[in-house]
C-alpha cells in the first residue's frame, strides 16, 4: 500500500492528481474547444495539473499534433477566463498535447491511440495512468466503451490497486435517451469499467453556487430547522435561457428541454434542495441522500401528466429588443415539430420532511432572461396584524441564484419610515461577485480535476441517473402517445405558456419572475 | 489644542455612517457596501502606514473590508490622528459599484498602548478580524497582544520582521485557548506557496512516493551576496521540509546536521548570487536529491527570471532515466497579490507554525553541508 505524500500534507491543493493522459474523444468539437482545454489549461495556469501530464484528442479528421495545438491554442485564446493566454504556461502545456486520428468503430484507433499513450508514458511522465472523456454524442458511448476494453486500454479495478495505476472514464450527457437506453448503457459500461471507475458528469454539479448548497444547508444552523413542510409553502426551481438552440436543431429535435435540461440539471438541484443531511461528505454518502430524494419522488402516472406536467415550444417573438424566430423556423428543425423547448412540472417528494409541499420546476429555451434560481417560499405569517393598504403582507422568500449574478437574497416585509405603517419587500441580497470576487473557477475546471483525483461526489452514479430517467420517462411516454396534444406555443422572450401559470394558479400560487 | 480620542472616534463613526446614508446623485451608479471582514492593518511608523494605504486599496476591491490602516509613533505626543474614505470598484458585472471602508489612523506616545481599545471602537460588527502586523512582534507589546486577540487571524511578514517574530506569534497563539487562538498567517510563507507545490509534485508518483522520506541532499539559493545567512525564505522552506519528513538537528562539531527519522543525514547546502530582478533574500533555486532501492530522483526549481521557473526531475533506475520539465509561471509576489492570496487561505496553518519554530531553533546556526 502506498501511502499519501507527506509534502502534501496541510497544502493548500492537498489532493494533487497522480501524473496522468487526459484523452479526449470529439476533440474537434465545440465542447471540447469551448470548455475541456481552456479548464485544462487553466489548471496548468494554476500550478494544478500533475507533473507528467499529457492530453490526447481523438477524432476523425485528419490533423498532426502540430496542428492540432495550434486550433486548441486559439480556442483557449477565445475561451479561457484567463485572457490573454500566458505563453510560459502555453508553451509547456502545448508540449504535451498530441492527437491520434480514428473512428469510434475502428479498431485500429485504438492501436494507435495505445501506441500514444505507451509514448506518453515514457517522454511525458503520464505513469500509464488515463483518463478517458467522451465528448462524443450518446449514440458514440457504446463503440468507444467496447474498443477500450476490447483493445486492453482499461485496466481491471482490482489490478489498478494492485499496481498503482488507475483508468477511468467521464460521459457527457445525456447518459441514455430513456430509462431502457441508460440502463442499456449502463449494463455495457459495467462490463468495461467498474463503478469506481465512471464517472458521469453533470456539469451542474461543478458550479460554484451549487456546491455552496450544501454548505448553506448544512454548515448553517439558521436554515435548515425550518427547511421542511413545517415552514416552507412551496418551492420553485427554474432553469431559463434566453438562447434558442443555437445551431443544434438536430440535436434538439430528438432531445427537447426535459431530457437536456430537467431530467439531469434540474433534478440534481431538486435533489440538492431536498436531501437530508449526508453522514459524510464522501461521494457514496451525498450520492445515497440523493437517491433517496429520486425515490420518493410521487410518480406521475399517465393521467396524471395533463394535470402536473405543461410543455410549451417556442414561437417567433422579441427578446432583447430584437425579432426572434420561432423554434420551427430553426435550421434542421422540422416544421410542424413537437419537441418541446419549455416544460413546468408540479413534483411532490412524499418523505416525512417536504409532505404536501410542491416544487414547481421549470426549464425552457428562448424565455425572457437567462436565470437559473432554486426559490424556496414560506408560510404566511399565522396571524395577520397588518391592514393589506398598508402594503400587503407577503411570504418571506430565500432565493439561491445559480446564474448569473450568483448569491442568496432572502425577502422580508418591514416598514417604511413614517408616521403611518406602510409595509415594503426588501431584501438582504448576498452576492458572490461582490464578495468574493470574479475570477472563481469554471466548473470544467473543477470536475476536471476530481475526476483526475478520483474523487466522485460531484458526478452521477448509475442508480441516480436510473431513477432520474425512471421518473422523466411517464412523462415522456404519455407525450409520445398519438393523442398528446402537441405542446402549446409560447412567444419568444415570454416566460412560457400561459397553461404554466395555470399549473400554479390551480393551487393558488404564481411563478416568480426571477 | 489635542482632541480627545474618544472625540476623534466618534467624528470617524458618524463619517462611516454618512458614506452610506448620503442620497445618491441621479445618474450615478448604485453604489452597495460590501465587509466580509475588518482588515487592521498596524505599521510600526506613520510613513510606513501611509506606504500601505495603496496595497490595502488593492486588496479591499476584491476581498471588500473595513480596513483600518493604523501607522505607530509611540514617541510623540499622546494623540489619534483619523480619516476616513471609501473605496469602491465595480462588481464584476458591472452593475453596481461596490464599496469598502477605510480608516487611517495615526496614534502616538500613549495611544499606542491602548490602540486596540481605539480599533475596536472602529471595527464592523458580526464580520471577523484580520490583523496584518508589519513590525516586530515582542512578547511585552502592549500593542500587539490585545488587537491579535480579538483577531481570527493574524498576518506577519517575517521578511520585514524576522523568523523570530513570527514564531513569537505562533507560540503566543498556542498558548491561547483553542477556540481563542487565532490563526497565524506570513507574507512569506504565502509566496513559498509555489514553492511547495513544485517539491511536492517531485514526489507524487506513486513509485517515487516513497523516495520522499529518503532525501539524502537539499540545496537552496538565495538571492544576496556571497556569505549571507540563511533568509527566511530559505528557512521556512526548510522548516516545511523538515517538520512535514520528520528531520531533526543535531549537533556536531560544532555544526548543526539534518537527521531523517531512518538516522541517515540530509546534506543542506545555502548557496547565493546576487541579482537584480528578485528581492533581497528570496529563494531562486532548490534542488533535492533522494535515493532508494535502486531508484534515484534529482529534483530541481530555478527561477529563470521574476515571474517564471523552470521544473526539472530526473528519475534514474538501473534500467533506466526519466527525465521531465515543466515551466512554471509563479505568482506575482508584490505585496497586495500575496496579501489577498494569503485572506483566502485556511486561518489555521499548523505546517507554518511547525515550520516557523522549527526554523527558529535554527538561531542563525550554520547547517553542515558538503
Amino acid at each position: 500500500m502506498i501511502g499519501p505524500n507527506p509534502l502534501r500534507r496541510g497544502l493548500v491543493e492537498d489532493r494533487a492528481s497522480d501524473s496522468c493522459a487526459v484523452v479526449i474523444f470529439g476533440a474537434s468539437g465545440d465542447l471540447t474547444r469551448r470548455k475541456l482545454m481552456p479548464a485544462l489549461y487553466n489548471l496548468a495556469w494554476a500550478h494544478s495539473l500533475p507533473g507528467g501530464f499529457a492530453v490526447v484528442g481523438v477524432a476523425r479528421r485528419e490533423k498532426s499534433d502540430e496542428s492540432f495545438r495550434a486550433e486548441m491554442k486559439s480556442a483557449v485564446s477565445a475561451f479561457s477566463r484567463r485572457k490573454p493566454i500566458d505563453s510560459v504556461v502555453w508553451s509547456d502545456f502545448e508540449k504535451g498535447i498530441g492527437y491520434v486520428r480514428g473512428a469510434a468503430n475502428d479498431p485500429s484507433t485504438y492501436e494507435a491511440l495505445r501506441a500514444h499513450l505507451e509514448r506518453m508514458d515514457i517522454e511525458r511522465g503520464t505513469g500509464r495512468n488515463r483518463l478517458f472523456y467522451l465528448a462524443v454524442p450518446p449514440n458514440e458511448f457504446g463503440p468507444i466503451v467496447e474498443g477500450l476494453r476490447s483493445s486492453r486500454l482499461v485496466v481491471p479495478a482490482a489490478r489498478e490497486r494492485a499496481e498503482g495505476i488507475w483508468t477511468r472514464v467521464v460521459f457527457e450527457k445525456p447518459f441514455g435517451h430513456d430509462l431502457a437506453s441508460a440502463r442499456e448503457l449502463n449494463d455495457a459500461v459495467a462490463a468495461a469499467f467498474d463503478e469506481t471507475q465512471v464517472f458521469r458528469i453533470d456539469h451542474y454539479l461543478g458550479k460554484e453556487t451549487v456546491q455552496n448548497l450544501l454548505v448553506f444547508r448544512f454548515a448553517n444552523s439558521l436554515f435548515e430547522p425550518i427547511w421542511g413542510r413545517e415552514h416552507v409553502d412551496h418551492v420553485q426551481i427554474t432553469v431559463a435561457e434566453d438562447l434558442g438552440v443555437e445551431g443544434r436543431g438536430k440535436f434538439y429535435e430528438q432531445t427537447g428541454v426535459t431530457r437536456d435540461i430537467v431530467e439531469n440539471h434540474l433534478m440534481q438541484l431538486l435533489c440538492l434542495t431536498a436531501m437530508e443531511p449526508p453522514i459524510s461528505l464522501s461521494a457514496d454518502a451525498v450520492r445515497d441522500e440523493k437517491v433517496k430524494v429520486l425515490r420518493s419522488l410521487r410518480p406521475i402516472e399517465n393521467d396524471e401528466v395533463a394535470g402536473n406536467v405543461v410543455r410549451g415550444q417556442y414561437a417567433s417573438g422579441v427578446l432583447h429588443g430584437e425579432e426572434v424566430v420561432g423554434y420551427r423556423q430553426e435550421p434542421d428543425v422540422a416544421p410542424e415539430s413537437r419537441i418541446e423547448t419549455y416544460v413546468a412540472m408540479r413534483v411532490f417528494v412524499d418523505n416525512w420532511r417536504w409532505s404536501g409541499v410542491p416544487f414547481y420546476v421549470r426549464a425552457g429555451k428562448r424565455l425572457a432572461r437567462r436565470v437559473t434560481e432554486i426559490a424556496v417560499a414560506f408560510r404566511e405569517a399565522p396571524h395577520t396584524l397588518f391592514r393589506a393598504r398598508d402594503g400587503g403582507i407577503t411570504p418571506n422568500v430565500l432565493s439561491l441564484r445559480i446564474q448569473p449574478d450568483e448569491g442568496i437574497a432572502l425577502r422580508f416585509i418591514s416598514k417604511e419610515p413614517g408616521q403611518q405603517t406602510i409595509l415594503r419587500d426588501v431584501a438582504m441580497d448576498f452576492r458572490y461577485g461582490a464578495t468574493f470576487g470574479s475570477n472563481t473557477p469554471e466548473a470544467y475546471e473543477r470536475l476536471l480535476l476530481d475526476a483526475m483525483r478520483g474523487e466522485a461526489t460531484l458526478f452521477t452514479r448509475r442508480d441516480e441517473v436510473e431513477e432520474q430517467w425512471a421518473y422523466i420517462d411517464r412523462v415522456l411516454r404519455a407525450w409520445g402517445s398519438s393523442d398528446a396534444p402537441a405542446p402549446p406555443l409560447y412567444a419568444a422572450g415570454s416566460w412560457g405558456p400561459e397553461l404554466a401559470d395555470e399549473l400554479l394558479a390551480r393551487d393558488g400560487r404564481r411563478w416568480r419572475k426571477p | 489644542m489635542t482632541i480627545a480620542p474618544g472625540v476623534v472616534l466618534a467624528r470617524i463613526d458618524e463619517e462611516l455612517r454618512a458614506l452610506w446614508t448620503t442620497p445618491a446623485v441621479a445618474g450615478e451608479p448604485l453604489k452597495s457596501r460590501a465587509c466580509t471582514m475588518n482588515l487592521v492593518v498596524v505599521a510600526a511608523t506613520p510613513a510606513q502606514a501611509d506606504q500601505c494605504v495603496a496595497f490595502v486599496d488593492e486588496v479591499v476591491k476584491n476581498v471588500p473590508a473595513r480596513a483600518i490602516v493604523v501607522g505607530l509613533d509611540p514617541d510623540g505626543r499622546n494623540e489619534l490622528e483619523a480619516s476616513v474614505s471609501a473605496v469602491c470598484a465595480p462588481d464584476p458585472g458591472g452593475r453596481t459599484i461596490v464599496c469598502s471602508e477605510r480608516v487611517t489612523l495615526v496614534a502616538r506616545g500613549a495611544l499606542c498602548n491602548r490602540l486596540s481599545s481605539c480599533v475596536q471602537a472602529l471595527c464592523a460588527t458580526d464580520v471577523p478580524t484580520t490583523l496584518v502586523w508589519l513590525a516586530r512582534v515582542h512578547s511585552d507589546d502592549p500593542a500587539f497582544e490585545p488587537l491579535a486577540r480579538e483577531a481570527r487571524r493574524v498576518v506577519l511578514d517575517a521578511g520585514q520582521s524576522s523568523i523570530a517574530s513570527l514564531s513569537h506569534a505562533v507560540r503566543w497563539a498556542r498558548s491561547r485557548p483553542e477556540d481563542e487562538r487565532p490563526g497565524i498567517a506570513d507574507l512569506v510563507w504565502s509566496r513559498l506557496a509555489s514553492w511547495q507545490e513544485l517539491c511536492a509534485r517531485m514526489f507524487d508518483p506513486p513509485r517515487l512516493r516513497g523516495l520522499v522520506r529518503r532525501v539524502t541532499r537539499v540545496s537552496l539559493l538565495q538571492a544576496c551576496p556571497t556569505g549571507a545567512p540563511l533568509a527566511p525564505e530559505g528557512a521556512l522552506l526548510l522548516g516545511w521540509m523538515a517538520t512535514r519528513l520528520g528531520w531533526k538537528t543535531a549537533s556536531l562539531a560544532g555544526k548543526l546536521r539534518l537527521v531523517r527519522p531512518d538516522g541517515g543525514y540530509v546534506q543542506t547546502q545555502v548557496k547565493q548570487q546576487p541579482v537584480d530582478w528578485a528581492p533581497k533574500g528570496s529563494l531562486l533555486g532548490l534542488e533535492l536529491e533522494a535515493s532508494a532501492d535502486g531508484l534515484a530522483i534529482l529534483g530541481e526549481v530555478a527561477r529563470q527570471d521574476a515571474a517564471q521557473a523552470a521544473w526539472r526531475v530526473r528519475v534514474s533506475s538501473d534500467s533506466e532515466t526519466q527525465h521531465l520539465e515543466q515551466h512554471i509561471r509563479l505568482r506575482p509576489t508584490g505585496v497586495a497579490l500575496v496579501l489577498e492570496r494569503t485572506l483566502h487561505r485556511p486561518s489555521q496553518d499548523d505546517a507554518l507554525a511547525d515550520a516557523a519554530i522549527w526554523a527558529d531553533e535554527l538561531r542563525g546556526e550554520e547547517l553542515a553541508g558538503a
